[in-house]
């Protein structure tokens, strides 16, 4: 199969190399990990044959994710599941300006002071689908743009759902290290 | 910096190396490892051939034939002889190819009939130039491109033509259109089908999730179009598709 606009070192190289991505996001949905793979020879096989479809070299990545979230959608439609969770379009009281300081202010003082055992549990007990879009955006790279086109998530909707999300990594790492002063505190209880 | 970190503030550079070191300390948080292997046989396979265009017709009239009579009762009956009914096989004069090629079409004779291939609508002037008749959709359903569209035209003026549309997530839009020679030879017998009057068109619809299809059929002024489509896809949308083809 010849396609136009690219060749398949173009493919191999800019395309392909993603394969691991592919997978582990495709897991992220389907938890299941030959499920996850059969997807994703789904997904290569798909960009392949697609592949003049793809307007802009640069943005390949999103591209690819983009065909792996549906080939995801699709499996999971197909057998009448569904996510756990939906992104529906929200919004704020407050403007989204005010809502992106809070996030300075939260990500600041996280930053002053955080213990990584305690991010770490903090974001393990993040809401998957806040999870989902933390990994897109500061794993993965992606500006919130592509992020939006991903996952068809109003742009502006997005932004509420990453404050959100920042919101909640404070209220659970906080509320986890209120727990853990409290064990400190009847460890040296007990030893005196 | 990365491009892609154009839109990003000081606390996403911040929330970022907060995720990174976690990451760092323990490699296996939002990492997983799965052995992968991707079998890449697809890259080196040859376009598939293409069914000889007398096959094709074949199964268009075989494929109508079904969708039309066996399909939950569905609607037109079409008489013992159909193959004979679309003509198309019945011709074996060459039309002389003639015109130049642009990107994206392919011009052939083939078993008698005069073919046209284009893979995208921006061809598609081209493809009314070739068939003045041409019925084409003025609405597509939404994530949908054209992947073929292929015009058969035999020595009488007989012809068939196929769109293929698809998204990205393989869903299909089909859409099948044959000018009958003789509408007698088409007997209604719409039954199990949903009729739908519009102003300017009546349609009959019908949704099979066994096969995990649903189909829009209509015949008007000796052109039978059948339109079939993944059960996915918004019924609606692929009523106001049908209803747009013009």
């Amino acid at each position: 199969m010849k396609h136009k606009k690219y060749n398949t070192a173009f493919y191999l190289q800019k395309v392909f190399i993603y394969e691991q991505d592919i997978v582990k996001f495709l897991f992220s949905y389907v938890k299941d990990e030959d499920i996850a793979n059969d997807l994703k020879q789904n997904v290569m096989e798909l960009s392949w044959k697609k592949l003049d479809q793809l307007n802009d070299a640069e943005k390949v990545k999103s591209w690819l994710f983009s065909i792996a979230y549906n080939e995801a959608m699709y499996y999971l439609k197909k057998r009448n599941k569904s996510l756990q969770y939906e992104y529906d379009d929200v919004s704020e009281s407050q403007s989204i300006e005010k809502l992106e300081d809070e996030k300075e202010n939260i990500v600041e003082l996280l930053y002053s002071k955080y213990e990584h055992a305690l991010v770490r549990k903090a974001l393990e007990q993040t809401d998957e689908k806040y999870q989902d879009l933390l990994r897109l955006r500061y794993v993965e790279e992606f500006s919130l743009k592509e992020i939006s086109e991903i996952k068809c998530i109003n742009y502006n909707s997005l932004r509420v759902y990453i404050v959100r999300a920042v919101k909640q990594i404070r209220d659970i790492y906080f509320e986890l290290e209120g727990e853990e002063d409290e064990r400190e505190q009847r460890r040296l209880v007990t030893i005196r | 910096m990365n491009a892609n970190r154009e839109d990003w503030s000081p606390s996403d550079e911040k929330l970022k190396k907060i995720i990174d070191e976690v990451r760092e300390n323990d490699p296996s948080f939002w990492n997983e490892e799965f052995p992968t292997e991707t079998d890449l046989s697809f890259l080196y396979e040859p376009q598939a051939k293409k069914k000889s265009t007398r096959r094709r017709l074949l199964n268009a009239a075989a494929m109508i034939a079904v969708v039309l009579t066996l399909s939950g009762g569905m609607a037109v009956w079409l008489n013992s002889d159909a193959s004979y009914a679309f003509r198309f096989e019945l011709k074996k004069l060459f039309y002389e190819a003639k015109g130049k090629l642009t990107t994206g079409e392919e011009y052939k004779s083939d078993e008698g009939f005069l073919i046209l291939t284009i893979d995208s609508m921006e061809n598609i002037d081209n493809a009314k130039s070739f068939l003045p008749s041409l019925l084409v959709p003025d609405y597509i359903c939404e994530g949908f491109t054209l992947t073929e569209l292929e015009i058969s035209i035999d020595a009488i003026g007989g012809y068939l033509v196929s769109y293929e549309f698809q998204n990205d997530r393989n869903n299909y839009i089909n859409i099948i259109i044959i000018n009958v020679e003789d509408p007698d030879t088409v007997v209604d017998t719409y039954l199990e089908s949903e009729r739908m009057d519009f102003t300017d068109r009546t349609i009959y619809y019908e949704r099979d999730d066994a096969i995990e299809s649903q189909r829009v059929v209509f015949l008007e002024n000796n052109i039978l179009v059948s339109l079939s489509a993944s059960n996915t896809i918004d019924k609606e949308a692929i009523i106001n598709m049908a209803l747009s083809l013009e």
